[in-house]
């Protein structure tokens, strides 16, 4: 290969610096897009932009020529013996990017497609560092096998075997060869020999091969991991030693990973039951225990994590899929699922995330607790959620035992919880929200004791309905604890809302009204037509308030017979 | 013109042009196939010259070019396409270029010269005077793409690429058998090389095959499988890409071997049982090595089947056996032709005396069916070709020689370096070209018989490295 300082250090003539600096400009266009590239996604209108412009600059400094050839050093890039770009010191350094990999000369032709520049800058903002990289620089223009765009590549870059291989290979191979005599012996052989020609062997290809082969073609594009796990399968039915069964049993968890980043369910749930079945069958216990790992693995940290994912990357996840994984996901898949539900951003996700915690947590209650000491809002509040879901005293008794959050809406989505799931033991729980400093919470704790419904709520809720304390609330705060009063049925309700309506007042007499009002309102929920003479006498008072309370309470009874 | 618009007109042209030739050699020019492939011919380049622009199709190497562009054609056309070529080579032609719309009198008289000069001394010459008063149709020369100076660069690559490729194979089985990791990135660009060099130096890489002279069967025998395969896969219309995903896969298709004992291995004796059991392990320990060494992906999907596959035959026997009810692998059935191939030509498969090639096609042509995919194997005699680099011959001369590279358009008459004179003696190679004529009009030489160059200890490393 030509050494590139030859021409670098060969006088050029002056007009090339006019030249140079289009081509310099050009490479730092190509620098910009490959920034944007790195930032926007294909479909974003700076990207299609940034392309639109690169390609005008290309196509006005390529019209006219034969093409632009670069020179490439370590950190420099060369056009007919200028420098054209420095990159010595820097963290993006474009001239090293292409020399590490052995590239050496870079020619882009006038002929330059915008697509094939698409793809040029597409390749040249990769990031070829990160360790999971394939693919180098030179591979992957290759694969692009562009028109426009040539290259020289410095192949001895890659040399790191044994580069005295080829002399010794050589020398060895030719030690045997043969003497004077050795031909002379075969040549006399041969020609005494009756002289035969060989027969030709070719056979035409007929248009049925073509056909054939088309068909065969095609047919090799469908996926082959399921042939994959079948022979995985094989070679567990026959496997011989126990370093093999732990090579099996790592390469299948290697196949759960595959499968969950591809995204397809269907086929790790096949994994885990045909595992699940073969230890099932084992009759020796290395077996079972290696085959454990397999089956553990589909719920571990590393393969929900790739879910999560899969989920955030808007891949459309198969429901039915996803509904025999959970199925088969092992108790220990709760942590990792925990850990999900903190780091998921998008709110269906999260839903995802927080209906399979209920479904696969039943056992887990205790695990799932603990998430509700956690200083994430959001997480807490999934962990309730998923309580809630999961219901049942366990739940319920967790969520009791949680002190009050110092987030409102946690608090409010506890209470909820205590109301729903708690019993009988739900109403002393529900009491510290009652005296919470935030309205809403109040709120929700009152509509608790009713969703509750048990006897100890009620006693709560007609003390606290009966409480002077009460006058200090304001209207609706105090209708919501006479409204949830009304959805016992009950005869001490009735009573209750009949001495409230009874009772006189000398001093702040608006609010007694307003708690009359809010008696009235409740009776008429009730739905128990023995209200109605009472309401229909408070209906003709003067008070606005009253009588208007009254009608709606008439109205509603009326309505609910 | 744009870019795609040409790709796919010069693509119909070049196929139209096949058909019209072919046509026209079986029948006359009043003949309806005839016409109405000319037609065609003359309706897609007017619509190539609409534009006021000249359309030239060039043959450069193994590719045809329209105006520059090289010309890429899917698998149904590999047969038109290559049978231009050899029309192209067969003339000494380089080009044709249509200067404006044609009508179907000239295109007529084109023909007429073209298959009048077919068989001619000098084809091209006459073929030019017969052109030259036309006035939309101009030929040129089929430009020799090297020159004896860059052929002898072109074989130093070729080994080098070769041999790189056989070193690298030694370094991955010794990094898998002790558990190390191996350079992917570096697999794929080899393999890149590898096909470049394949789709423009096919012979010479394939000649490098032929040699089986290296103790290090097993290295070699593995990129033979992989030169083989792609080459195979290149007649089988496979795109550079899948090329270098084949490449890959036969490569790596032995790696189970390398946990078999070398003493078993390079064993200069038959196997007992007990050794045959294990060197039957060898496809489900390449699996297995694939898998642990590049995890899951397409590539080592694709691998471990073909490495599970190879032995597996088309009936299903074979080994190990095969559990499951799909077909073979596409890539298993390539590799696994290739392999008996090179196992069958090599002296240290599993101490077997190796057979000279037209042999070995013979019984593995005996063997498809059962063991071989039929319509592959057909593939593949037609890739190897009558006379195989390396294939020992006598003359007519009676001179000794070597195959040293084919001839596209004479399967039979190869280029022969020759190793004794008439009388028997052993002489420094020269190359030959057996489509030379004597002043009379006849071929100077005639491949009489070939040879087996193991029976006669022929060295074919001494002469072909």
């Amino acid at each position: 290969m030509e050494n590139p300082l030859d021409i670098i250090k060969s006088p050029e003539k002056k007009e090339a610096s006019a030249d140079a600096k289009s081509v310099r400009d050009l490479i730092q266009t190509f620098l910009k897009a490959r920034k944007n590239l790195r930032l926007y996604p294909e479909n974003n209108p700076i990207f299609l932009k940034t392309i639109d412009e690169v390609y005008k600059r290309a196509s006005d400094i390529l019209s006219g020529r034969e093409g632009i050839v670069l020179r490439v050093t370590r950190n420099e890039i060369f056009y007919g013996g200028e420098q054209v770009y420095e990159g010595a010191g820097k963290e993006d350094n474009l001239a090293m990017f292409f020399f590490r990999d052995g590239l050496r000369e870079l020619v882009i032709k006038p002929e330059l497609t915008k697509e094939e520049l698409r793809r040029f800058l597409g390749i040249i903002s990769v990031d070829l560092d990160r360790e999971t990289a394939e693919d180098d620089l030179v591979t992957l223009l290759w694969e692009s096998d562009f028109q426009s765009i040539s290259y020289k590549v410095d192949e001895t870059v890659l040399l790191d075997e044994d580069t005295g291989y080829e002399e010794r290979a050589q020398e060895q191979a030719k030690s045997g060869a043969c003497t004077d005599d050795c031909i002379r012996q075969a040549y006399d052989e041969a020609t005494n020999e009756e002289d035969v020609v060989k027969e030709t062997m070719i056979v035409p290809i007929t248009d049925d091969d073509l056909r054939y082969l088309a068909i065969e073609i095609e047919k090799d594009r469908e996926d082959k991991k399921g042939k994959t796990i079948e022979i995985i399968f094989s070679m567990l039915s026959r496997v011989s030693s126990v370093t093999e069964l732990k090579d099996l049993a790592q390469i299948l968890c290697g196949a759960i990973d595959y499968c969950m980043k591809q995204g397809d369910l269907g086929r790790l749930v096949l994994i885990v039951t045909r595992t699940k079945d073969y230890m099932g069958r084992a009759s020796n216990d290395q077996i079972k225990t290696q085959l454990r790992t397999v089956v553990a693995y589909a719920s571990s940290q590393a393969v929900v994590r790739t879910l999560g994912l899969l989920f955030e990357s808007g891949v459309k996840v198969d429901e039915e899929g996803f509904n025999q994984y959970v199925s088969v996901l092992e108790p220990g898949a709760v942590g990792p699922f925990m850990t999900l539900l903190g780091e998921v951003r998008i709110p269906s996700v999260r839903d995802t995330i927080i209906k399979t915690l209920a479904r696969i947590g039943k056992n887990s209650v205790d695990t799932l607790a603990r998430g509700l000491k956690d200083k994430r809002e959001a997480y807490v509040a999934g962990i309730v959620h998923v309580l809630r879901l999961i219901g049942g005293r366990q739940a319920a008794e967790q969520l009791m035992k949680f002190p009050p959050h110092y987030d409102m809406r946690i608090r409010r989505e506890v209470v909820k919880a205590i109301g729903e799931m708690g019993g009988t033991a739900a109403a002393p729980a529900i009491l510290p929200y009652l005296e919470d400093m935030e309205q809403t919470v109040r709120v929700a704790a009152i509509r608790a004791l009713a969703s509750n419904g048990t006897e100890p709520s009620l006693e709560v809720l007609l003390a606290r309905a009966g409480d002077k304390k009460i006058l200090s609330l304001d209207f609706d705060e105090m209708k919501v604890c006479f409204e949830a009063l009304a959805r016992w049925k009950d005869p001490k309700v009735l009573e209750f809302l009949s001495k409230i309506l009874k009772e006189t007042s000398l001093f702040n007499r608006s609010k007694h009204s307003e708690q009359k009002a809010c008696a009235l309102y409740a009776l008429g929920l009730t739905g128990i037509p023995e209200a109605l003479p009472v309401l229909e006498k408070y209906r003709d008072s003067g008070n606005k308030l009253l009588s208007d309370y009254a009608a709606i309470a008439i109205r509603r009874l009326s309505h609910g017979r | 013109m744009e870019d795609s618009k040409l790709q796919d007109l010069a693509k119909d042209l070049i196929n139209q042009l096949a058909v019209m030739v072919k046509t026209s050699q079986i029948h006359d020019p009043s003949n309806v196939a005839v016409k109405s492939s000319i037609e065609k011919v003359t309706a897609l380049i007017e619509a190539a010259t609409s534009s006021g622009e000249a359309i030239m199709i060039e043959l450069v190497g193994e590719y045809f070019y329209a105006n520059g562009v090289r010309i890429k054609y899917s698998m149904e056309l590999i047969m038109n396409f290559e049978f231009l070529m050899r029309e192209f080579k067969k003339h000494g032609m380089g080009s044709i270029t249509f200067l404006s719309p044609v009508t179907a009198d000239e295109m007529v008289r084109f023909l007429k010269v073209f298959i009048a000069t077919g068989f001619s001394a000098e084809p091209f010459e006459e073929m030019f005077e017969g052109v030259k008063s036309m006035n939309n149709i101009e030929i040129g020369v089929l430009r020799k793409v090297r020159d004896d100076m860059e052929e002898v660069d072109i074989r130093k690559t070729v080994k080098s690429t070769y041999f790189n490729a056989v070193s690298f194979t030694q370094g991955v089985m010794n990094k898998v058998r002790s558990g190390e990791k191996v350079n992917i990135k570096r697999a794929k660009r080899m393999m890149q090389s590898m096909v470049d060099m394949l789709l423009s130096e096919e012979e010479l890489l394939l000649g490098m095959t032929a040699i089986k002279d290296y103790d290090d069967y097993t290295f070699h025998h593995s990129v033979n499988v992989s030169i083989l395969s792609i080459s195979l896969g290149q007649k089988l219309g496979l795109s550079k890409n899948t090329l270098v995903e084949l490449g890959l896969v036969a490569l790596f298709h032995d790696i189970g071997k390398t946990e078999i004992p070398s003493e078993v291995l390079n064993k200069p004796s038959s196997f007992t049982e007990e050794e045959w059991n294990l060197v039957r392990r060898h496809p489900v320990w390449g699996v297995r090595a694939i898998l642990k060494m590049k995890g899951f992906d397409a590539l080592s999907i694709h691998a471990a089947i073909v490495a599970y596959e190879h032995h597996i035959h088309s009936d299903s026997s074979g080994y190990p056996e095969k559990m499951y009810p799909t077909d073979l692998d596409f890539f298993s059935r390539i590799v696994s032709i290739a392999d008996q191939y090179d196992a069958i030509t090599s002296a240290r498969v599993y101490a077997r005396t190796p057979l000279p090639t037209d042999k070995a096609l013979s019984l593995m042509m005996e063997r498809s069916g059962a063991q071989l995919d039929q319509r592959l194997f057909k593939f593949f005699i037609n890739m190897v070709g009558v006379y195989p680099v390396g294939t020992a011959v006598l003359l007519s001369t009676r001179e000794m020689g070597l195959v040293y590279g084919n001839n596209m358009a004479f399967s039979d008459r190869p280029k022969v370096l020759l190793i004794t004179d008439e009388s028997g003696n052993k002489i420094q190679g020269r190359v030959v070209d057996l489509t030379e004529k004597d002043d009379h009009g006849s071929y100077k030489r005639t491949i009489l018989k070939t040879l087996d160059p193991h029976k006669y200890k022929i060295n074919l490393a001494e002469y072909l490295l």
